[in-house]
């Protein structure tokens, strides 16, 4: 019986080498890399084994190819005699979970002008883009307003993380009136035409408020604001309220606002591989400071930490369009990455004041979870 | 050992106690007449309060405080004869023609003055009220102080962000008393001189 079983094992594991030394036919994608790392490293493979590889890929090279490129994922690599051996097909498996290569994402889109080739075959194919993930709050369209809030009951503008909520934020440019349209809740409008006020500041903003009052509705904003020649608000960042007198029922929480950098804007960042650095105080706890660098390109990336006194973490991720999104594992480690996200714009134009306004929500290992609003400046480097 | 126990409990307390929340409170300024923490001024007299602000223990810059106060009293109590900043700007919100300015009206025997006030940096005095007392000899009038808006308040911390600021608002008491005898008898002193060197030099 114990022979019988040692047996047993051998012929398992021998099975496969000898249908491989026997020349098994790989599929041209496989063989494509088995080459490739042949060419370095001899002992990948038997010499018979490439040679089929080889002579299996100059046929394929003989074939007509079509004159548009086929996609990689639009060739059913299952269908030919190499599916066995194929990283992307596991025969009756696949009814139990998908194979372990690249499948084809729909939503996947070619980036112009970016190909994969082949250089034995010169077989070109185009390089298809990761599809961004979807911003939590909704994307921000490029040239357009845009900002983000919290929101809590009361008029304290701040509460545990646990009884805050997120909202997309808009107001109007000259601050009489706001909107605060929360996740899972009706919209918040402002009463409409608020008297504003501005005096200046020393740190760069100039201080609006904003109060208006109909009937027993009542409205503010407390803002840092920077302004334009013609006295429109560009960036605003703080308090908002709003509750009514004869019910006494208030909501209130702090916003980030601005105007998302124009599509040609963008273009231009990315067609210069420009870095921008941003810095500035949060809004919800101001003793944290965010610092975030875009690396703008072909393909944009973000990166990022926050510094408070009882904590500090980092995040990084992708920019598509205007919007920042975090990617679960550019987290530092002391975040609990699948209960965090970071979502942003990129706010301004070149030549003008440009900032990010942002949202964080991030539980720390050992620490509260977290939840906040800012509004990021620019920040220009020493050469 | 005992008594050691009862002071260190008593030192905490205390410790405890100071460390309370952030206020605005107005306070007898120094040189006036204070007993049993009521300001004892003569009739017609000035009564001049301090606006002093004592941050939140644990409070630090950067931070610059500010919003908008009301105080209240008797219109027949107290005549509000002004007050000088210290160190802050005054904040009005619209600004009124002809510039920012505490504000008084009259509403029956109400009187308020609102006054708004931001660059307060730290714990200090916002400014100083100046009131003359003209109520009844032995009357305890009184001086309200609170917030200009009783629903979403004014008070915020401005840097390194805006954020809403809780204060707890202290006004302050005023008792009308006659003036002390000496200065009967100094006036009738000064009288009385005066007469005989006129009746010398008619004489």
């Amino acid at each position: 019986m114990k022979t019988f079983s040692l047996l047993t094992v051998l012929f398992l594991f021998a099975s496969p080498l000898a249908a491989t030394a026997a020349g098994t036919p790989q599929s041209d994608a496989d063989c494509a890399a088995l080459i490739e790392r042949w060419a370095t490293d001899p002992k990948v493979a038997p010499k018979q084994v490439i040679n089929d590889c080889k002579d299996q890929l100059a046929q394929a090279a003989a074939l007509p190819v079509a004159a548009a490129p086929a996609r990689i994922a639009a060739v059913d690599p299952c269908a030919g005699p190499g599916a066995a051996d194929s990283v992307l097909c596991w025969g009756p498996w696949a009814s139990v979970a998908p194979a372990a290569g690249f499948t084809e994402d729909p939503a996947q889109q070619p980036i112009p002008d970016r190909e994969i080739c082949d250089a034995r075959t010169e077989q070109c194919q185009p390089l298809l883009a990761a599809v961004p993930p979807e911003p939590p709050l909704g994307s921000c369209t490029p040239g357009t307003p845009c900002g983000f809030a919290t929101v809590v009951s009361g008029i304290s503008s701040s509460d545990d993380a646990e009884d805050t909520t997120f909202a997309r934020f808009d107001m109007a440019s000259d601050g009489s009136q706001f909107t605060v349209s929360p996740q899972d809740a009706a919209d918040i409008n402002s009463t409409p035409g608020m008297t504003t006020g501005v005096t200046p500041r020393d740190d760069g903003y100039e201080s609006m408020r904003a109060n208006g009052r109909v009937g027993d509705e009542q409205s503010r904003i407390v803002a840092r604001v920077v302004r334009d020649d013609e006295n429109q608000v560009l960036l605003a960042a703080d308090v908002w309220s709003h509750g009514n007198r004869g019910t006494q029922v208030t909501q209130s929480g702090y916003f980030a606002w601005g105007t998302a950098t124009s599509q040609a804007g963008l273009d231009t960042l990315n067609a210069g591989n420009v870095s921008l650095n941003f810095s500035g105080p949060m809004s919800v706890d101001n003793r944290t400071v965010g610092s975030m660098t875009i690396d703008f390109g072909t393909n944009p990336t973000w990166t990022g930490n926050w510094t408070n006194p009882g904590y500090s973490f980092g995040a990084g991720g992708t920019v598509s369009g205007a919007d920042l999104i975090s990617q679960p594992g550019q987290f530092t480690e002391n975040v609990i990455a699948d209960q965090s996200f970071v979502q942003g714009v990129l706010l301004g134009e070149a030549g003008g004041t440009r900032g990010i306004a942002h949202i964080i929500d991030v539980t720390l290992v050992d620490h509260d979870r977290i939840k906040d609003v800012g509004l990021l400046r620019e920040t220009v480097q020493p050469q | 050992m005992n008594t050691y126990r009862i002071a260190a409990v008593s030192l905490l307390l205390t410790l405890a106690g100071s460390a309370g929340a952030a206020s605005l409170a107005l306070k007898p300024s120094p040189g006036m007449n204070v007993i049993g923490g009521v300001i004892q001024v003569g009739q017609g007299g000035t009564v001049n309060l301090d606006l002093q602000l004592v941050l939140e223990a644990g409070d630090t810059l950067p931070g610059q405080y500010g919003g908008t106060i009301v105080v209240s009293y008797d219109a027949s109590q107290f005549d509000f004869a002004g007050f000088a900043p210290n160190g802050v700007s005054y904040f009005c919100d619209p600004l009124p023609p002809g510039g920012c300015a505490p504000i008084v009206a009259t509403t029956g025997s109400v009187e308020t003055v609102e006054l708004g006030f931001e660059n307060a940096v730290n714990t200090n005095v916002v400014g100083t009220f100046s009131f003359v007392a003209n109520g009844a000899i032995g009357e305890i009038a009184s001086l309200g102080l609170a917030d200009a808006d009783d629903f979403f308040g004014t008070f915020l911390r401005y840097e390194p962000a805006f954020e809403p600021y809780t204060l707890d608002f202290t006004g302050a008491s005023v008792s009308t008393v006659p003036l002390p005898a000496s200065v009967w008898l100094l006036g009738t002193a000064l009288g009385g001189l005066a007469a005989r060197r006129r009746f010398r030099r008619t004489g």
